[in-house]
């Protein structure tokens, strides 16, 4: 597969404090990419590096496909309030003139706007200006598309055609990042996803491949946790908040059926042991830190 | 190019602030012509409807601060606009480079004053046409004011002018002048991003000029009395402008500031 886009060794600073440390990140044809992180973690100003609206302190961003262009969807919706839908994409497409009136007609088609609706886009609800951004995104048929929070507005079916949408796209070979908040949409959206916290991509997860599962596990007293600590590692448990008994995430690529028998012949009285709701949550929270109780 | 001109131009004009011209510009006509009325009665004068634009749009005051500060008002959030609405990441984009971005926002500034300019003359003469009669000349008291025995003649219109000739040129000149103003507040807002700190420095500066305009240096090097049509066809003993310089002030001005912007657009992020 080819490389659309690469990263490397990426620098932000704003007046000397560092927004993105080292970011290395490379993207293949019809791969979608999830970035997650925690407020400020630097998602959004690595879109806008990516697109050129901001300039990078240091490092490279080479794009392979550059004069098919970007597609950007921004957070939130910046549309000329006063214009309709298919006005406000004939204004956007006339800088470039890559996309006629069919092209127009067509993206608003795909993403379930009526391109003959006269409505000015004031009157439209948060999800059809969400629809409309996405449409103005996909109307020159770029390779690259660069999606802040796409879900923001979009009730449960808008979610539903977004997904199929973007896997069409994907399908197509087209390059999708998509940064979010929303773990559980990003899982079921992404190939492979890009954790940043502080500035620095702290892991990339392959969700593609099942060979690391995240059990949740709880134990009767502090003194099985300890135990259960000392027999996974430190590195392996990360704990979550608990009002009752201790309870943590497991990262292991041991069948279940064998972690309960070591833990029983290890002297560790189980509460309860269940595969992870989330995957992706107990990989994000590695990222975090536990402070009384309150993720940070 | 055309396409992002057409379409910052668009985005400038199609607001509704500008709801605002209407009242601004019929307030200052109604205004200038109750004045004139008044001297029309007292010395039995003839005017027309020319009058009442050349009093509307050659007046210093009303120049100053309506005609000029309401241009500022509806233009100079055109990029802080454009950021805080993320408009700026579609548009950017879409750009072959940021120069491109830049020269598209100033010439939409300057297509913005025409049209501004161009609805200020139709609203005062329409205006006008409620209390004066409508010629194809200039009245005596345009071109000869002096032979009225009055202070008020102070602007002076070569006899013969063609009104609407004259007309071209006000709006030609007044719009070139009021963008090239506006476009210091445009500039200043790609560092200063302050919604409402950038058209203060304009307002301030209106203000400071007014007030200092008896101040010879200050008044020979400011920018605004420049601005204003009327201020070439002064006939207080010596004319304090020539246009021709005041043409190429104002556009080495204009060129300067769009040097400028280009400048600190390679260095800014949105």
């Amino acid at each position: 597969m080819k490389e659309i886009l690469k990263i490397r060794s990426l620098k932000k600073s704003v007046r000397r404090k560092p927004i993105l440390r080292d970011i290395n990140l490379t993207l293949i044809e019809g791969e979608i990419l999830g970035l997650i992180g925690p407020n400020g973690a630097g998602k959004t100003t690595l879109l806008k590096i990516i697109s050129g609206t901001a300039r990078a302190t240091a490092g490279s961003v080479l794009l392979t496909e550059q004069e098919s262009g970007i597609g950007i969807l921004p957070e939130s919706p910046a549309l000329l309030q006063g214009l309709s839908g298919f006005q406000n994409l004939q204004l956007l497409a006339s800088i470039r003139r890559k996309a006629g009136e069919l092209e127009i007609k067509e993206a608003l088609e795909t993403v379930g706007l009526d391109p003959a609706n006269r409505k000015a886009v004031g009157n439209y609800s948060l999800g059809m200006k969400q629809r409309l951004m996405l449409a103005q995104a996909i109307m020159e048929k770029p390779k690259l598309l660069l999606l802040d929070e796409p879900t923001n507005g979009l009730d449960p079916l808008g979610i539903i055609d977004l997904r199929q949408l973007l896997f069409r796209l994907a399908s197509q070979g087209v390059g999708i990042i998509i940064a979010s908040h929303l773990l559980h949409e990003i899982e079921l959206m992404c190939h492979r996803v890009a954790i940043i916290s502080n500035g620095t991509i702290f892991r990339e997860v392959d969700l593609r491949s099942g060979e690391q599962q995240f059990i949740e596990i709880s134990v009767s007293s502090h003194s099985d946790w300890n135990k259960l600590v000392q027999w996974a590692g430190k590195d392996s448990l990360r704990p979550l908040p608990s009002k009752d008994s201790p309870r943590g995430i497991l990262n292991s690529d041991l069948p279940v059926s064998r972690i309960i028998a070591e833990l029983l012949r290890a002297g560790i009285a189980i509460e309860s042991i269940q595969p992870a709701a989330t995957n992706l949550e107990a990989i994000f929270l590695e990222c975090s830190r536990l402070e009384d109780g309150v993720y940070r | 190019m055309i396409g992002l001109w057409w379409m910052e131009t668009i985005k400038l004009v199609c607001r509704k602030r500008w709801l605002a011209v209407l009242p601004a510009f019929a307030l200052v006509a109604f205004l200038n012509i109750d004045y004139l009325l008044s001297y029309q009665h007292n010395y039995q004068l003839h005017l027309n409807i020319w009058d009442g634009v050349i009093g509307t749009f050659f007046n210093h005051l009303y120049f100053r601060f309506v005609i000029l500060l309401l241009f500022v008002f509806l233009v100079t959030d055109s990029v802080i606009g454009d950021v805080a609405s993320n408009w700026v990441w579609l548009t950017l984009n879409r750009c072959s480079n940021r120069c491109q971005w830049w020269t598209a926002k100033v010439a939409s500034v300057f297509t913005a004053g025409l049209i501004y300019t161009l609805l200020g003359v139709v609203i005062v003469l329409f205006v006008a046409l409620l209390s004066l009669p409508y010629e194809t000349t200039l009245s005596r008291f345009a071109t000869d004011p002096s032979s009225f025995f009055i202070t008020l003649g102070t602007y002076v219109i070569p006899p013969g002018t063609n009104p609407f000739i004259l007309c071209a040129k006000l709006v030609l000149y007044t719009a070139f002048a009021i963008s090239i103003f506006a476009l210091i507040p445009v500039t200043l807002s790609l560092i200063l991003r302050k919604a409402y700190l950038v058209p203060m420095i304009p307002f301030a500066w209106v203000f400071l000029s007014h007030f200092l305009s008896s101040n010879r240096i200050y008044f020979q090097i400011d920018l605004i009395p420049r601005l204003v049509y009327g201020g070439y066809f002064y006939s207080k003993g010596v004319q304090p402008f020539s246009l021709s310089i005041s043409l190429l002030y104002l556009s080495t001005v204009g060129l300067g500031l769009w040097c400028l912007g280009a400048y600190i657009l390679r260095k800014i992020d949105f």
